[in-house]
């Protein structure tokens, strides 16, 4: 008997829940998910074409832009439609089985494992907030032109000194800001600063953060966030959220640093 | 259950989180999917 055909893209990993994801929900490659029960836990798994996701076909994939794109905001889609009903472990993108035997194997071994990470995580969520430091380019104008080479020299080192106390600022702001969200979280993991050229966005990246809370304490989280921001002159705080538990999904030492 | 400003999340804040976050598990296809970073690099 040959295999269902097609490969298997894995989502996510949960314990049985009540509620129907809605049908028209489509995954990535337009493939609905559909769920795998393996000893009282589920996957969240799409059927995906071999053409698109074996090993070849999907490495040229992830390297154009616009299908990684397109396929993480898929992928993404089934994500925030799991977390409104329950506590998903998030997989990476891209995680691809041959069959459905080749998943249960796969939750076979590492049932306790995900056991013990949903207990974990069970009723919270992710709330990323990064800090922005506002480009120099918007600073105080100059003071009025130079009289002399001193007068100049004058002025640039008030300038670079005025520059450094900013920065000074800006990043004991961002430490002060983390210690603050990290006492109102459960646990709360530093992330590298964004790449500027993907994100586009301007103004250096001071803090970029993640805070594991639970659900019933979020709007109380987001409030703090919220007030944090009046205090931010020349500065850009910005919340993203909820996610599901992304950064909080392996133990804090096993995640080697991009 | 709050949720904050329904603008669309940048693609950036979501490959972070699907390309280095998540739990790790070993497919059947084996890849080594390149950072957010290192896009960032190619792009």
């Amino acid at each position: 008997m040959t295999a269902q055909a097609g490969l298997r893209y894995v989502y996510a990993v949960c314990r049985p829940f009540e509620a129907a994801l809605q049908s028209q929900l489509t995954g990535v490659a337009g493939a609905p998910p559909g769920l795998l029960r393996h000893h009282g836990l589920v996957a969240v798994v799409s059927k995906v074409p071999e053409g698109d996701f074996a090993e070849e076909p999907l490495r040229d994939h992830l390297e154009d832009l616009d299908w990684l794109a397109a396929t993480a905001r898929a992928h993404q889609g089934v994500i925030d439609a799991l977390t409104t009903v329950t506590t998903p472990l998030p997989l990476g993108l891209a995680t691809v089985f041959r069959d459905d035997s080749g998943v249960r194997v796969m939750m076979e071994a590492r049932e306790a494992d995900f056991r013990h990470t949903l207990d974990r995580l069970e009723g919270r969520v992710e709330w990323g907030v990064k800090l922005y430091a506002d480009p120099p380019e918007q600073e105080s104008p100059p003071a009025g032109k130079p009289a002399s080479g001193r007068d100049y020299l004058r002025q640039r080192r008030n300038r670079t000194h005025e520059y450094e106390e900013k920065r000074r600022a800006a990043e004991e702001f961002a430490r002060t800001l983390h210690e603050r969200l990290s006492r109102r979280a459960e646990d709360s993991r530093l992330h590298p600063p964004q790449n500027a050229a993907l994100s586009g966005v301007p103004g250096q990246n001071l803090l970029n953060a993640a805070y594991l809370v639970a659900r019933a304490d979020s709007e109380e989280f987001v409030e703090l966030v919220d007030r944090t921001k009046d205090e931010a002159t020349g500065m850009r705080v910005e919340l993203t959220g909820p996610w599901a538990a992304y950064s909080f999904s392996e133990p804090a030492q096993s995640r080697e640093s991009p | 259950m709050t949720v904050v400003e329904r603008r669309e999340v940048a693609l950036v804040d979501l490959l972070d989180r699907l390309l280095a976050g998540g739990v790790v598990i070993t497919g059947d296809i084996t890849l080594r999917i390149a950072s957010a970073r290192t896009l960032g690099e190619q792009a």
